[in-house]
């Protein structure tokens, strides 16, 4: 699932603290968040969730066991993140009560 | 016997390339990491012992070295700092460079926190490193392609759009001897010439991935640490604006205190008029697209991309240059189009050029021009009033293809200097052959911290930055650096102490891998040696105290001067300022007639060299400061070349 995000700046450092969060290790490759370029290859960023296996990650769980999930704690652009978070876990909600 | 398997926070592999022969092999990293700590305390490590004193920069027995610091790759505030080390070809000595980086945490990924390039490559080839997959491919494609150039190429080639280099430009290909390495687009590895050791080893890019993982010894202990060090950024108190502009928010308080150079340092602040002209803070708000950060900043990055719609520039998409750039070239060639900035700094990334070696050969060339010393049958037939942009932008190019004119810019302007001769080396403004960016007069710490460097005329290696930049915290600087004056740049009490300091802390950001700006060398509520201490303790298990910090920090320096000494022959002249800042009050602004007093300038070196236990006369280590710092062997090899006092 992926979500534009004016405000990133791309320093991947979610990618690092979520992997962190998942294996205690700093292993980016199986995160559950992926900054990738815009679609347009314009200047900025987006952000992509992984809500499946295949996308090359952890599926992403919201770090519901925490108070704050750990990309989110470490981003610059925390609001912007946290929204992105919720809309995905709703989204996510969504789809399970239509299954 | 070591266990390889043990290590934590370092990928625990350092990679060996010899590109003559295509020998690829690894060593474990725990054979350097206790007792050189991290990249450049590996580096200057393996160089000092692996160069024999016939080496010269070009020959292949050089070795140029990747460094990847232990905090990089993980969460740590501003952990991205690729390393490059090698004997370089600006000052014939210890070169050391480093910059914003995703290839440094891809190489450790991919378990390696060094690769060390050796030999020379027979035609252009690239290095490709994939987790274990390690191949010397060719590179014919690439070569003569600018940096920009060679990163689309590479791009399409892997058919990955996230895909981040480093590479050298047409600039590391001629062998200019300011030539540097680019990260992506807009990240260079400035000063030194690494650029011109890849361009000699027909290295044209390292393309790195890896999907390995870093092991932490104490994890909670860690994030902890790592977050309380974050937390300390919201005291800095030119935390938004560094955040929106960079380091190019500091131009009113650098103007205040003449910290600008202007026209290749004649003045040190520039035209007021010509402040609001130029004001960089306009150029960024006004045409920026997006955000840019690197990985672990914490401010969330320093910089923007800009999209220029308008003037000469328009069109060009490029990354916020800093303060460097601004003050090197912009206002050094008092260049007025308020755009020049970027357009130059993106054509030097293009070249692989570095803008100080850009800036100071021009400079020196603008200067010389306007007392008459050359003229147009030096210059290709091209004016070199200041203020030409399109002279300057031109003579980059000719710089970086080594054409006409440009071929003699291209050796630096100390060496320019000699070459031309006609008395214009006075107008070089260079330590140890390195070309200067910033005015020494009125900035005592910068000044003996700069004149002082190691790698010549650098400011990441000792010099106090906080000195002439808005927000100074006066009270936690002197809590941090442990002197009285810190906010007195004038007074020449101190500034030694200050200067050592610099030389530690700069020393262990560079060999983790954290950006200067993330720490106390910018702002003293930003983490400073006792941060560094528990993380590194936390990441490695290895309980390392401020004080093994201080003294694995100074066996660098010692060995890096050791290093000088047997390839150069700096000695105490070459730790002075510029004749030009020694002989000449500052012209206008605030600090109006001030000078700096060579005797007192004197006395400050000896207290420097005293603090280190080298001598005064001579400048060279003494057996018992080495020996205190656990180096006999270079004592006895300094000894052997009559450099030990
Ligand atoms: S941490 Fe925030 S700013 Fe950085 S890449 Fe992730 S989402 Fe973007
Ligand atoms: S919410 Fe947690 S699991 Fe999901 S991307 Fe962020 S850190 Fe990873
Ligand atoms: S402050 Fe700027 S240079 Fe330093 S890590 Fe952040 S983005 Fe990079």
């Amino acid at each position: 699932m992926t979500f534009d995000m004016p405000g990133c700046g791309g320093c991947c450092t979610c990618e690092i603290a979520c992997s962190f969060r998942h294996t205690g290790v700093f292993k980016p490759s199986v995160s559950s968040i992926k900054i990738i370029n815009r679609e347009d290859n314009e200047p900025g960023f987006r952000v992509l969730i992984v809500d499946s296996e295949e996308e090359g990650g952890i599926v992403c769980d919201g770090c519901k066991d925490y108070e704050e999930p750990f990309c989110v704690e470490i981003c610059h652009k925390k609001e912007d993140l946290q929204k992105i978070i919720k809309e995905y876990l709703n989204a996510r909600e969504q789809e399970a009560k239509g299954r | 016997m070591i266990n390889e398997e043990e290590i934590f926070g370092y990928a625990g592999k350092i990679l060996r390339v010899n590109l003559g022969n295509g020998r690829i092999a690894t060593e474990p990293t725990i054979r350097y990491a206790r007792e050189w700590l991290g990249a450049s305390g590996i580096a200057v490590k393996i160089l000092y012992d692996e160069l024999r004193s016939w080496v010269t920069p070009y020959d292949p027995a050089n070795k140029l070295i990747f460094g990847v610091g232990p905090l990089i790759g993980t969460t740590a505030f501003g952990a991205n700092k690729l390393s490059v080390s090698t004997l370089g070809p600006m000052t014939g000595g210890w070169a050391s460079s480093h910059s914003d980086s995703y290839v440094g945490g891809q190489i450790k990924y991919a378990g390696y926190d060094a690769i060390v390039l050796e030999g020379k490559a027979h035609s252009p080839v690239y290095l490709w490193i994939h987790d274990d997959t390690v191949e010397i491919r060719d590179a014919s494609h690439l070569w003569g392609k600018t940096t920009w150039e060679t990163l689309d190429l590479l791009r399409k080639d892997f058919n990955d759009p996230k895909l981040h280099i480093a590479s050298i430009g047409p600039a590391g290909e001629s062998l200019v001897r300011g030539a540097c390495i680019i990260q992506d687009k807009g990240r260079a590895f400035g000063r030194c010439g690494t650029g011109a050791i890849m361009g000699s080893k027909n290295l044209k890019a390292i393309v790195a991935k890896g999907t390995g993982g870093i092991k932490v010894a104490d994890p909670k202990r860690f994030q902890k640490a790592a977050s309380q060090c974050r937390s300390m950024f919201k005291n800095v108190k030119t935390r938004d604006s560094f955040y929106k502009y960079g380091l190019l928010s500091i131009l009113p308080r650098k103007q205040e205190v003449c910290g600008v150079n202007y026209k290749n340092f004649q003045e040190c602040c520039i035209p007021d008029d010509m402040l609001d002209v130029v004001d960089p803070k306009k150029t960024i708000d006004k045409y920026e697209v997006a955000h840019q950060s690197y990985p672990g900043c914490g401010y969330g990055g320093c910089s923007r991309i800009l999209h220029i719609t308008e003037g000469p520039y328009a069109g060009l998409v490029t990354e916020t240059n800093q303060w460097e750039t601004f003050s090197t070239l912009h206002t050094r060639l008092a260049v007025r189009e308020p755009t020049f900035m970027l357009k130059a700094q993106a054509l030097c990334n293009q070249m692989g050029l570095d803008v100080d070696a850009a800036g100071g050969a021009i400079g020196w060339a603008m200067e010389c021009y306007q007392r008459g010393i050359i003229d147009e049958r030096d210059t290709d037939g091209v004016p070199l009033n200041w203020g030409d942009a399109d002279a300057a932008l031109e003579f980059i190019r000719k710089m970086a293809y080594r054409e006409g004119f440009g071929d003699i810019l291209a050796e630096g302007c100390a060496r320019a200097a000699d070459i031309i001769d006609r008395g214009s080396s006075y107008y070089a403004m260079h330590i140890k052959g390195q070309d200067l960016y910033e005015p020494c007069r009125g900035c005592l710490g910068w000044c003996l911290g700069t004149a002082t460097s190691t790698r010549g005329g650098g400011h990441t290696t000792g010099a106090p930055v906080f000195e002439t930049v808005p927000g100074l915290d006066v009270e936690k600087t002197r809590e941090v650096y442990g002197v009285d004056n810190p906010d007195k740049p004038q007074e020449y009490e101190g500034k030694a102490k200050l200067v050592y300091y610099g030389e530690v802390l700069q020393r262990i950001n560079n060999s983790f891998g954290v950006c200067h700006y993330n720490t106390a060398y910018y702002d003293a509520n930003l983490p400073s040696l006792t941060e560094h201490a528990e993380l590194y303790s936390a990441l490695t298990g290895w309980e390392t105290s401020v004080e093994d910090l201080r003294r694995l920090a100074m066996r660098q320096l010692n060995v890096e001067k050791a290093f000088n000494l047997r390839f150069t022959d700096f000695d105490r002249k070459d730790d002075m300022p510029t004749p030009r800042d020694m002989n000449e009050p500052i012209p206008s602004g605030t600090l109006a007639g001030w000078k700096i007093d060579e005797e007192q300038y004197n006395k400050m070196l000896d207290e420097y060299y005293d603090l280190h236990g080298w001598d005064r006369e001579t400048s060279y280590p003494t057996r018992k400061a080495l020996s205190d710092l656990g180096l006999k062997e270079v004592a006895d090899d300094l000894e052997k070349i009559g450099k030990l006092r």
